[in-house]
């Protein structure tokens, strides 16, 4: 079991030390500069700009340089902002983490109860209705959702702020319009499961058994019926807590989402960077939880 | 003596996309208490259903019950509501089923599928519920009972969680235990140590068993009584013995025919020809007689009537006389 | 329903195509999509030419007349600079419709070549290949598609095509790599390299052919997850550029007037909404017709 993580966990280093590599380089040898955009830049001041952020040096010095100082945690200078990339997310990306956990919540919530209850009520009209609306949450995307969400609860209703940052208040709209998607997926993903298992040999043993309904679904059926669904959380829950960068813009959330297109467009080498990495390790991380998770579900799986 | 089961004219039938499928048509037949019945049928004759039904384990939709009654301690199973039936499930009546490997949940300890049986129907504290399970799995010739009760299924061999199957069955002293196809998916030598098993559990806690086969064989060492089935419907029943020494039914007879015996002279073994009929689309008159080599004109037409051929033998056939 | 159904032993050998088709045909939720969609496709490429002949062009501006909400001449209303919003819708959409389908061929031909050359060589070739997958899987899609929308510079729609598609093959080659895995170890492809048939006629000849109906399912799946990816593209402003329509930047605009203009947000969101659900209803249905499976239950 150490022995599979050990192993895990030194695959998952591997790989976010290629994903640093390629995007370094991609980003690096794209055409455009972070300065191309001021023009009128007389020929001095540019380089010194480049000296201050050590863009003067050759490239592999320059990867080098920036692999030393992400040892040390260190993420870069932004060339757009006058600050560094480590506040810049740590300033953003606490507000994009509990937005995330505001719709992973609602999406669990929404998503399992809703994919159970399905399963369990197969083809009635329950289930119709429930995979309907679970097909319109998949079908409406985010910018959709979010600008009729806006309409309605609080431009005509009141009920919560359209936008901006503050209070608890202001994460619910953000909340469910990002998680919503989510939801959908989740309870389809969630019912499919149910029902493999719930056509099993070993349920219908658990009912010639006499056991209650309700208890065969808990402790027979949900075991195997929610590994779907777990495999689909670690990459959903990553890019929920990742935030979105539509949802973040509709809703002027001072999240993580709006700086990656700012730094992609002004070619803000580090916060790209900042950013690519944050969001590929927290894949990667989620990831390694579902693996690890797997075995604790299904007894079958052997870790060697 | 009053028969422990007693299945009335019981009539199983399905709506599919092919239409309506009649698994189990106007079927009858009584366990006495204390007996091994056997029902024999090739697959898609209709005796798992039947068996399923006893149980009401047949999904509604899209099964029905169109008709009969299963009478059983005075009471008719399929009139029961979802929660009496559940108090006779497992408790009173218990099963076993073909696939050892796919019958028991991949997911939870053996412990956990043994002693839930106790703790719904007896109410059983866990502790005690385990102490149970390890005197039954001594019963049924597990060796270990302790450490295997820690084990899950996939840690298992074949025959070793089939008896985990039957331990299971037993553990609330059912009155009647319905083995479906219980050999089948074992090794050879393995079946004969289960079938021997079953054997004793009836003779030792006088559990009357339905045992379900395709395999003449299987049934012929094991089995009082013996009811065929053909296309959802039974041809032929009796004493095993009458059976097997006066086949009334040319459907048995070219069962008993394509099977290797060695308590006759035969010059050689003769395959059935034709294949068992679609349930969805059963020949009119004898479901049998495109395949019979004793069909006449009648047979095509009109469903044999009951031939008698003692008081408790009896056959579905217009031509028995020519057997 | 275990013995009874499995056990069908006289049925005509019917195609499973046919098969697929006929199961297609029963499922009235995703017969009636297939139409839904048809109809739409069929409105959006020839409806804007109807509406031009009468005098509705989208770019056809009316400054005078402003934005109004939907009449019997505009039906789902003029936006601020008088353009009709039907029309503008069915133009958008006929771009998203066009990305989309493009970008869904470029990623299931892509990720098809891609995954059975890995599933058929194997060993440490196939380890190389799926774990250079794994690594772009572990890439931020969107962000990834962002990149390159902005590194090239062009918001033209090539380059959304090969952007969305180039990035979306991923699944598709996993799919097609599992099933060519096990195809491979199957008799007939065996005798094929017995008798010495070439690697890429095998390929080309018995493991694709054999792998269609997941790459199909999945394709319908990815032109709804493509049309969304260019909305969003679009509705950022990485996508298509104004005047020219997409969905994306049409609710955009929307949502940039909704508290006075509602109808500009209601219609075209309303629009896209119903081909995405349409497309998906078809896929679904699809996947249940194709997948042998799924066979078994009803």
């Amino acid at each position: 079991m150490s022995l599979f993580i050990a192993k895990r966990a030194l695959s998952c280093l591997i790989t976010i030390f290629i994903i640093i590599t390629a995007s370094f380089f991609t980003v690096r040898l794209a055409p455009g500069s972070p300065f191309s955009s001021e023009r009128d830049i007389p020929p001095e001041v540019l380089n010194n700009l480049k000296a201050k952020y050590g863009l003067d040096q050759p490239i592999e010095k320059q990867f080098v340089h920036y692999l030393e100082n992400l040892l040390q945690g260190d993420l870069g200078l932004s060339t757009k902002y006058p600050r560094s990339v480590n506040e810049i997310i740590a300033i953003s990306l606490p507000k994009t983490l509990q937005l995330g956990t505001i719709a992973v919540l609602w999406a669990l919530l929404i998503g399992i109860s809703a994919g159970v209850f399905a399963a369990i009520r197969q083809n009635t009209a329950w289930d119709y209705s429930f995979m309907a609306i679970a097909m319109i949450g998949i079908s409406v995307p985010s910018f959709v959702l979010g600008p009729i969400l806006i309409l309605v609860f609080s431009l005509y209703l009141y009920w919560f702020p359209p936008g901006g940052w503050g209070s608890f208040e202001h994460m619910i709209l953000p909340g469910i319009t990002l998680g919503t998607v989510y939801a959908a997926y989740i309870a389809r993903l969630t019912r499919a499961g149910m029902l493999e298992i719930i056509r099993t040999d070993f349920v219908r043993t658990a009912k010639a058994k006499g056991l209650k309904e309700s208890y065969i679904i808990w402790k027979h059926v949900m075991k195997g019926g929610l590994i779907p669904t777990i495999t689909y959380l670690g990459p959903a829950i990553a890019s929920m807590m990742t935030g979105s960068v539509v949802v973040e813009k509709i809703f002027n959330t001072p999240g993580i989402g709006p700086y990656f297109v700012d730094a992609a467009f002004n070619r803000d080498y580090f916060l790209i960077m900042g950013i690519v990495i944050v969001y590929s390790t927290f894949l990667l991380g989620m990831n390694f939880l579902v693996d690890l998770l797997y075995g604790y579900l299904d007894p079958r799986i052997r870790y060697d | 003596m009053t028969p422990l089961i007693s299945v009335k004219g019981l009539k199983t039938y399905f709506r599919t996309d092919e239409g309506l499928v009649k698994a189990c048509d106007n079927i009858s037949f009584d366990v006495n208490p204390g007996e091994i019945l056997g029902v024999v049928g090739e697959s898609g004759s209709g005796k798992t259903v039947a068996s399923m039904s006893i149980l009401r384990l047949i999904a509604e939709p899209p099964g029905y019950f169109d008709g009969g009654e299963i009478i059983f301690e005075g009471k008719n199973l399929l009139k029961l509501s979802m929660k009496e039936m559940r108090e006779i499930r497992g408790n009173k009546i218990s099963m076993i089923f073909q696939d050892p490997m796919t019958a028991l949940n991949p997911f939870l300890k053996i412990e956990t599928q043994l002693t839930e049986v106790l703790v719904q129907h007896k109410s059983m504290s866990l502790d005690k519920a385990r102490a149970k399970c390890i005197e039954m799995l001594k019963k049924v010739g597990v060796s270990l009972p302790e450490r295997r009760l820690d084990m899950y299924p996939h840690q298992l061999s074949g025959g070793l969680r089939q008896r985990m199957m039957i331990a299971m069955a037993l553990l609330c002293r059912p009155s009647l235990l319905i083995a479906d196809e219980p050999t089948t998916a074992l090794d050879v030598t393995i079946q004969a140590q289960i079938l021997e098993l079953i054997k004793s559990i009836n003779q030792e806690f006088n559990t009357s068993v339905i045992l379900i086969s395709h395999d003449l064989g299987v049934v012929a060492g094991m089995t009082n009584r013996l009811v065929v089935m053909y296309a959802g419907k039974i041809v032929e029943s009796g004493l095993t013995e009458d059976i097997f020494n006066k086949p009334s039914h040319p459907y048995t007879k070219a069962l008993l025919n394509s099977i290797p015996r060695i308590d006759k002279e035969q010059k050689q073994l003769d395959p059935i020809p034709g294949l068992p009929p679609s349930l969805s689309s059963i020949p009119t008159g004898c479901p049998f007689h495109p395949r019979c080599a004793y069909a006449v004109e009648k047979c095509k037409t009109t469903y044999p009537e009951t031939a008698f051929i003692t008081s408790d033998h009896i056959s579905k056939c217009w031509e028995v006389s020519r057997l | 329903m275990t013995s009874q159904s499995t056990s069908k032993p006289i049925v005509e050998g019917t195609s499973l195509w046919l098969d697929a088709w006929k199961r297609l045909k029963k499922n009235r939720a995703a017969y009636l999509s297939g139409i839904v969609f048809v109809f739409l496709t069929c409105l959006c490429f020839i409806g804007p030419f109807v509406m031009k002949a009468m005098g509705f062009a989208y770019d056809a501006q009316d400054i005078a007349y402003g934005a109004h909400s939907p009449t019997l001449n505009h039906w789902f209303g003029t936006d601020f600079y008088g353009r009709d919003i039907f029309t503008r819708v069915l133009v958008g959409a006929r771009v998203s419709l066009k990305i989309g389908l493009i970008a869904a061929i470029v990623s299931a031909i892509v990720g098809t070549i891609f995954g059975s050359i890995a599933g058929y060589a194997g060993g440490k070739i196939d380890n190389l290949m799926m774990r250079f997958v794994d690594i772009l899987y572990a890439l931020p899609y969107m962000f990834l598609v962002i990149i390159f929308v902005t590194i090239t510079e062009n918001k033209g729609e090539t380059v959304l095509f090969i952007a969305l598609g180039l990035v979306g093959w991923l699944t598709t080659a996993r799919i097609v790599r599992g099933q060519v895995l096990s195809l491979k170890e199957r008799e007939f492809v065996q005798a094929a390299h017995s008798i010495g048939v070439p690697a890429y006629l095998i390929i080309f000849r018995h493991l694709i052919p054999n792998t269609l109906g997941p790459i199909i399912v999945y394709f319908t799946l990815t032109i709804p997850t493509m049309i969304l990816q260019e909305a969003f593209l679009s509705f950022l402003g990485l996508g298509i550029q104004p005047p020219k329509p997409s969905l994306g930047t049409l609710i955009n605009d929307g949502a940039n007037h909704m508290i006075v203009f509602w109808w500009e947000l209601v219609f075209p969101s309303l629009f896209m909404a119903v081909m995405l659900f349409s497309l998906n209803f078809l896929g679904d249905g699809l996947r249940d017709a194709l997948d042998p499976q799924m066979k078994k239950e009803s």
